[in-house]
């Protein structure tokens, strides 16, 4: 008896370990990680990256031709061409091509201001994409497709572009409101390219992700203001390539009415490239999760091991609600600790990474509590679905091999590219490793070229979406286990 | 001197509860020796401290003179019946007892003839995991029995059994000590010992509360059940 | 000792488990190796073994369960009481845990080598030294793999929880690494049983490896037999 109740309460005392294994690794290792974390640029503390007017780091680098506009009024003009080059793409990365890369943009822009991250709104065509518009950093409309007129126009802090194909009939894109501008902004014209990005796997896991430096030139003519322009280099940093220094400077020329501007750079949100995001808080979570599963999956086999079942389902005939009421309270007692731990993980590694001067990219509250929430949630999930999975299958060992190989692994094959992109992106939708997409910070934009791939931190569900996955696994597997448990013999 | 069990001042804690308290007792060859207490009396860690087991703070069990963990094939010294559940369930019974052959050098043959000897010849190809608790006693039998040996100790042997089981265990029991053989077996079933020890062992809280013969026990209390009620009130706690 | 590992070998080929499992696994091993084999890789020799992945998981949980297992049945009691040299029981379960993990290993891993030699474009020659040296180390490192199991089941003594424990080990190491500083993601590759271990599987680029390969299978089998070690004291001390 003494013996008895010895081994219960030591295997009690291991799942508190668990439990406790859990909130201390998540605490433990999201912090130490924080204090590996260095970042420095050329010996010197590397500058915060520029925000746009929503708070998102962004990139904000292009020619800038432009003059003062007080008050309302408009631009327009033709694009009489738009070409670039492509420094050594691939295959063969010996020669430097003619070429526009797909987010290669040329057009009109009235910016509230020339410093970087200022607010904008502005319309152009683009490399592959047709004519676009688009405003502070994030938004995206398309235009016509075939379209070679552009016009914009300011009405107090509305804004409207146009798009031509003859200069005559003229379909209105969009109107976008850019807030509390200034009375007097600049317009003009501008053109920019970004990078020539490819990713490719690395021999030792992981990929390479490649970026080459493009360059874009547009011809305006047929412009509708008169007046003297000026050429602002947004964002430059004065660094240049060869083919800057030697064949192509950015910059502008103008003669007989015509404006060739040159550019390079990008007008969008800034990607993971910029620096950590609040997600390396959560370097302890896999540990966590290891222990919540094992925690979850002794939770059931203790209970089937010595025939404690018989006795439980004897005081509770119902079996399915005892199954139910363990899950309930498995869930309840993984992630209240787990929310504690990342709620306090988060912010105390975000005030270490600030005192080593390394800069976080910005995340919105929403997104913070959503990473907080969402990691509990995981926790929690997961070792509901272990437990549901030794519950079905009554055999602890090959219920817990299964958890930890169908919950890390796929997330594993993954995030370290040792399965290609687009399989590793059905992993992610279709195994119980979706659960993982809460951990995406910063938000994937159709309007850039990144590979996007769930190496880079980015994951093919919705954060939300990706738990439910999870849940509906783990709701599927209880399902089973109470069917099996009502059917057979305890 | 190889048909004797010797238990000297067994003391062992598990944290803060006292398992044994100085138990001390003998089992000698010829007879079955009844060792009978409550719950927690200590009993079932005086055996697992025989067989080396769990380890005793202090005090000494010797098997035949020798400590158990140090007898060379000791299933041929001392057979023990302790938890009749401790199978691997996909296993066969006979399987069971042929790696427990082979780890006493014992051949094959013999697995047969304890099958035999304990009536489990008929299931013993089936899954152990599909053996009623009647089985697994009479299995567990079988494997104390494999190395013919001259001691055997007996943790509940009547546990599970039907009516016909309980005959035969008894008759068994009785056989083996009239082969010479020193048996200890625990029980809280008094009837059982009655007609079958020849020597009882009352435990109480980790020690012996009282050690005579059945006939002296049963002059002196009248039954041994009188014995049992007026040697264990008040040791019975459980804990 | 010859008993111990008689009946040792009785209870492995006495259980129907193992006759399914040690097949499938063996299976499971060479379909993944072969299909990452078809595809595209800078080194199409590890690729060729990618199979060890999902085997050494395998081969991990089985240590695990050849003692802890005993524990959840209660045999153990049976085993201890049959074997009472303990550290005899222990070594003759990693023998036979070696001699399992060799018959279904070397079958696995020659095959896998073969299919990637068919399969892949530019693999280099069966009897080149880095081809011997992957295949022979993915052997050693299941091997080593499956002890760092066993050690892990005498000193969890649950199958439950030492599987996940060394599931976890193997996995938690490789998901932390993008998480971490460079600088540290390299020190956790070198201390790391999987990472480390299976840095003898790799034929390209081994200057860039934060471990060579034979270091690396060195770390491995530290781990190996520091876990066991300590759980052959834990055998030794503890009321079974």
């Amino acid at each position: 008896m003494i013996r008895a109740e010895w081994t219960k309460f030591r295997s009690v005392r291991a799942w508190v370990a668990g439990i406790v294994v859990a909130f201390a690794a998540i605490l433990g290792l999201g912090v130490a990680g924080a204090y590996g974390i260095s970042q420095d640029c050329m010996g010197r503390i590397c500058p915060a990256p520029p925000t746009g007017p929503g708070g998102e780091a962004v990139r904000d680098k292009f020619s800038y031709v432009h003059q003062t506009l007080d008050g309302d009024g408009e631009l327009t003009a033709h694009l009489a061409g738009f070409t670039g080059i492509i420094t050594y793409p691939p295959p063969n990365h010996d020669a430097i091509v003619a070429g526009l890369v797909p987010w290669a943009k040329a057009g009109l822009m009235i910016k509230d201001g020339t410093k970087v991250g200022a607010a904008y709104a502005a319309v152009m065509m683009t490399g592959h994409n047709g004519v676009r518009m688009q405003n502070n950093f994030t938004e995206d409309r398309a235009g016509p497709s075939a379209a070679s007129w552009l016009r914009i126009s300011r009405q107090g802090d509305k804004i409207i572009g146009y798009a031509s194909s003859d200069g005559a009939a003229w379909t209105p894109i969009e109107t976008v409101v850019l807030k509390n501008i200034h009375k007097s902004v600049n317009i003009g014209f501008f053109v920019t390219s970004p990078s020539d990005i490819t990713n490719e796997a690395s021999p030792r896991g992981g990929t390479i992700v490649q970026a080459r430096f493009t360059q874009a030139t547009a011809v305006f003519d047929r412009i509708d203001r008169t007046g003297a322009w000026s050429l602002t280099k947004v964002g430059d940093t004065g660094e240049q390539t060869d083919w800057q220094k030697y064949h192509t400077p950015d910059g502008y020329t103008e003669s007989n009415g015509r404006l060739t501007v040159t550019g390079s750079g990008d007008i969008a949100p800034a990607g993971n490239e910029g620096g950590p995001t609040i997600d390396f808080a959560l370097t302890g979570v896999i540990v966590a999760l290891i222990a919540v599963i094992i925690v979850g999956a002794l939770y059931i086999t203790g209970e089937f091991r010595r025939g404690l079942i018989r006795t439980t389902y004897a005081a509770m005939p119902a079996r399915g609600r005892v199954l139910a009421a363990k899950a309930a309270v498995l869930g309840a007692v993984t992630f209240v600790p787990a929310l504690l731990a990342t709620a306090i993980a988060v912010p105390v590694a975000s005030r270490v990474l600030r005192s080593h001067h390394v800069t976080l990219l910005p995340a919105a509250v929403g997104t913070q509590v959503r990473v907080i929430v969402g990691a509990a949630l995981l926790l929690s999930l997961a070792a509901i679905f272990a437990y549901a999975l030794g519950a079905a299958l009554k055999r602890g060992v090959i219920a817990i091999a299964l958890a930890v190989v169908l919950v890390v692994l796929p997330y594993l094959l993954a995030t370290t590219s040792l399965l290609p992109p687009g399989a590793g992106r059905w992993l992610l939708r279709l195994t119980p490793a979706a659960g993982f997409a809460f951990q995406q910070v910063l938000p994937a934009y159709h309007q850039i070229s990144l590979p996007y791939t769930p190496s880079d931190g980015y994951y093919p569900l919705g954060p939300w979406a990706g738990l439910g996955v999870l849940a509906a696994w783990a709701a599927a597997l209880l399902g089973l286990a109470i069917l099996r448990a009502r059917r057979s013999d305890a | 001197m190889d048909a004797i069990i010797e238990v000297s001042e067994l003391h062992k804690r598990f944290g803060p509860a006292v398992a044994l308290d100085g138990m001390t007792f003998t089992a000698g060859p010829g007879q079955v020796t009844g060792f009978v207490g409550p719950n927690g009396a200590g009993k079932s860690t005086t055996m697992r401290v025989i067989l080396g087991l769990d380890r005793p703070d202090s005090g000494t069990a010797l098997v035949g003179g020798s400590r158990y963990q140090d007898l060379r094939k000791p299933l041929t010294r001392l057979g023990a019946l302790i938890d009749p559940g401790a199978l691997q369930p996909g296993r066969s019974g006979r399987n069971h007892l042929l790696w427990l052959a082979h780890s006493q050098g014992l051949p094959p043959k013999r697995v047969d003839e304890v099958l035999e000897m304990t009536g489990m010849r008929p299931v013993a190809r089936r899954r152990a995991g599909g053996y009623s608790l009647g089985m697994r006693q009479r299995l567990g039998i079988a494997a104390a029995m494999l190395g013919d040996p001259p001691v055997l100790m007996l943790d509940e042997p009547f546990n599970g059994l039907d009516p016909e089981g309980i005959v035969w265990m008894r008759g068994l029991l009785r056989s083996l000590a009239a082969e010479g053989r020193a048996v200890l077996v625990s029980s809280h079933l008094m009837s059982e010992l009655q007609d079958v020890a020849g020597h009882v062992v009352f435990a109480g809280a980790g020690k012996v509360v009282e050690a005579a013969s059945t006939v002296a026990m049963t002059e002196r209390y009248g039954s041994l059940e009188s014995a049992y009620l007026t040697l264990t009130r008040g040791t019975g706690v459980l804990r | 000792m010859r008993a111990a590992l008689r009946a040792e070998w009785t209870k492995l080929r006495t259980v129907p488990d193992a006759a399914v499992a040690l097949p499938l696994i063996a299976l499971l091993t060479v379909a993944v190796s072969v299909a990452a084999s078809t595809a595209s890789s800078a080194d199409v020799v590890r690729s060729s073994l990618m199979g060890v992945e999902l085997g050494q998981a395998a081969v991990a949980v089985w240590g695990v369960q050849i003692l802890a297992g005993e524990y959840g049945s209660g045999l153990i009691t049976a085993t201890f009481t049959a074997l009472p040299r303990r550290l005899g029981v222990l070594a003759a379960k990693a023998v036979c845990l070696l001699a399992g993990i060799l018959a279904v290993g070397v079958p696995s891993i020659v095959i896998s080598v073969l299919a990637g030699h068919r399969l892949a474009s530019a693999y280099p020659a069966l009897s080149s030294g880095a081809v011997l040296r992957a295949g022979f180390g993915a052997v050693a490192y299941l091997c080593l793999i499956g002890l760092v199991g066993l050690g892990i089941g005498a000193l969890v003594r649950s199958a439950v929880a030492g599987a996940g424990v060394v599931l976890g080990l193997q996995l938690a190491p490789t998901v932390m690494m993008p998480l971490l500083d460079p600088h540290w993601a390299r020190w956790v590759y070198r201390l790391s049983p999987s990472t480390a271990g299976q840095a003898i599987q790799s034929t390209v680029d081994l200057k860039g490896l934060p471990i060579g390969p034979w270091p690396g299978l060195g770390v491995a089998a530290a781990w190996a037999f520091v876990l066991l070690t300590l759980g052959a004291f834990t055998l030794r001390t503890r009321d079974v």
